[in-house]
């Protein structure tokens, strides 16, 4: 399931110093995440599902919450 | 009318053009009339709030027209702004209030929970201005109330606060190598001179609209801010999420016809390889001006061939002297693979480079550290009489005009009169144009009881510079853990990316840990495969 990995990925590597773990639906850029962790998610996402991040794809809303990123991930890999 | 003082340039510019935007951010925008009106009654809240000339004022909170008020507000109540970034961790907030000692805080809610009882006590903090909402901050032992309700009923009329221009401006904190951050001192002179260079250099003027993507704690914020002052031109705030989505920042630089783009390298890397600069009509940018790092020299050349008409610039200089050499591109040959030039001394600064035996380079070929003295030069680190004395060095040719800061950035003299910059000795590196000592990240490994050896190396890295990776000796402690506690005090850009166990450091023959070795195998194995 996307969702779980993206949310196991961003515990360990990103949200490290979080005393709750995060939810699926929770806001990723209203401080959980910096320009280069963004940038560390576009690279594992990249990586772990074949895929490639366009541009175009590299925009807030797809990266709002692990749920909008799962959304991207199934959109570019389903197409 | 005192002359020689940041807030002046506001001043000024309201007098010749009240009704010319000032400052702009997201949909909020202040004409210098307003921005002018604004900063002086907010300067009476300061006064009526303890804060005299000498003082310090930290500004902890987002980018915002009201941070810019803020900012101008402290200058003028004759005191210092310190500002610390609204994501750091509470401990180095706390650091920071410790050092300097503010009289007042001008903050937001989202600081809730970060000023204690205990810090606002020990650092003699007296008031609390909120630029949103009060409330989290009224069980502290301070007067806590928002900006807005400080200054309601405040002239509107600058408090002309007696100040001269060596007061300090403001403190920028900076990595510290043992541990702790430290705070440059910068007077207003200071600013000044390189401000009043760079208004003349770019030729900045009254229809100019700057880009400030640095935040205020980034000494490259102070020509965008101080700049657009000096010029009467118009600063646009870029907001803080907005940095990373390279096309939303072409679409931001398009959308409000940007002519002035100051930034860090990475920043520009990324709008060339992921801003879909095509898309776009950047025809309004005049200057395209880059600092704080090495900018590799293929992105440079794709973005000079995207933005073919802008005018392009390299300044360097760190935190203790601002921008000090100044380089403009003239073209990247296409088979150039060595960084562009730092370039060559700015009228302000005298830029000597010392050779190993305490020399003068003079010659094409020859290499040194720079040293720099000049009237952007600090006074110094706050509170730190003996690091700001290991900071200067004598002048090897003459006494006259007092000793040089050494920047311990080594460079070469080339064949033009142009510096170059090769590299550092110690282990200050940068990474996203951030300065990170290494042994600011070992001493917060080492504090972790499980730990009992640790070094952090700086992998190099095509956009960022460098990426941050540690290896340690611990039992007990997992990655995550080790990254929570170094995040416990250090901004996230400083927290090791990867770290990894390892029975034993290596050696090399004389009993230091063998960063080469690390670092080669760190190369070998990048931080997405694990």
């Amino acid at each position: 399931m996307i969702e779980q990995e993206l949310l196991e990925y961003i515990d360990t590597e990103i949200a490290y110093d979080r005393a709750e773990p995060l939810a699926p639906d929770e806001p990723l850029l209203d401080g959980a995440l910096d320009s280069v962790d963004v940038l560390r998610l576009v690279v594992f996402v990249e990586d772990r599902y074949a895929m490639r991040v366009e541009d175009d794809d590299l925009l807030p809303e797809n990266f709002a919450t692990v749920t909008a990123v799962a959304d991207l991930v199934r959109r570019k890999t389903q197409s | 009318m005192t002359a020689g003082l940041l807030q002046v340039l506001v001043r000024e510019a309201a007098e010749r053009t009240p009704v010319a935007p000032a400052v702009r951010h997201a949909d909020e925008e202040l004409t210098y009339g307003e921005l002018a009106e604004r900063s002086s009654s907010v300067a009476h809240a300061l006064h009526a709030a303890g804060v005299a000339r000498g003082d310090r004022v930290v500004l902890h909170l987002p980018k915002s027209v009201d941070a810019v008020v803020a900012l101008y507000a402290i200058l003028e109540a004759g005191a210092a702004y310190v500002p610390v970034e609204p994501g750091s961790p509470a401990p180095r907030v706390a650091d920071i209030v410790e050092q300097c000692r503010p009289r007042c805080i001008v903050t937001w809610s989202g600081a809730r929970g970060k000023l204690t009882p205990e810090l606002c006590r020990l650092a003699d903090v007296s008031s609390i201005f909120a630029v949103d909402d009060a409330e989290p901050f009224e069980d502290l032992p301070v007067r806590a109330l928002t900006m807005h309700e400080a200054s309601t009923a405040m002239p509107v009329s600058s408090p002309e606060a007696l100040a001269a221009e060596d007061d300090l401006a403001y403190v920028l904190f900076t990595s510290g190598s043992t541990g702790t951050p430290k705070g440059v001192m910068l007077s207003h002179g200071n600013a000044l001179a390189f401000v009043n260079w760079a208004v003349d250099r770019f030729s900045l003027r009254p229809d100019d609209r700057l880009s400030n993507h640095a935040p205020f704690t980034f000494d490259l914020s102070v020509l965008d801010l101080f700049g657009a002052a000096a010029a009467g031109a118009c600063v646009t705030l870029v907001p803080e999420r907005l940095g990373m989505f390279p096309t939303r920042l072409a679409e931001l630089i398009e959308r409000e016809r940007l002519t002035v783009w100051y930034s860090v390298p990475s920043v520009l890397t990324l709008l060339t390889t992921r801003g879909n600069l095509g898309a776009r009509d950047l025809s309004s940018l005049r200057w395209i001006l880059f600092a704080g790092e090495v900018f590799p020299v293929k992105y440079l050349r794709e973005l000079v061939r995207a933005i073919p008409h802008a005018r392009y610039a390299n300044l360097y200089g760190p935190t203790e002297t601002n921008v000090v050499t100044c380089y403009e591109v003239q073209e990247v040959a296409s088979g150039r693979t060595e960084p562009v030039p730092i370039g060559s001394a700015c009228p302000y600064a005298e830029c000597v480079v010392v050779d190993e035996d305490g020399k003068v380079v003079t010659e094409p070929g020859g290499q040194g550290i720079l040293c720099v003295r000049g009237r952007t030069v600090t006074q110094g680190y706050f509170g730190r009489p003996d690091e700001t004395a290991a900071a200067f060095v004598p002048h090897p040719l003459t006494a006259d005009g007092g000793p040089l800061y050494s920047t311990g950035d080594a460079v070469m003299l080339d064949g033009d009169g142009n510096l170059l910059f090769l590299g550092r000795h110690d282990h200050m590196v940068k990474t996203g144009g951030h300065r990170v000592e290494l042994g600011e990240i070992e001493t917060m490994l080492f504090s972790h009881p499980a730990v009992g050896d640790a070094v952090a190396v700086a992998v190099p890295d095509d956009v960022l510079g460098s990426r941050i990776r540690a290896f340690v000796v611990a039992d007990g402690v997992s990655e995550k853990e080790l990254k929570a506690a170094c995040a416990l005090r250090l901004p996230r850009y400083m927290v090791p990316e990867r770290i990894d166990f390892r029975e034993a450091l290596p050696r090399t023959a004389t009993g230091k840990v063998d960063r080469t070795r690390l670092l080669d195998e760190s190369i070998d194995a990048p931080f997405s495969v694990r």
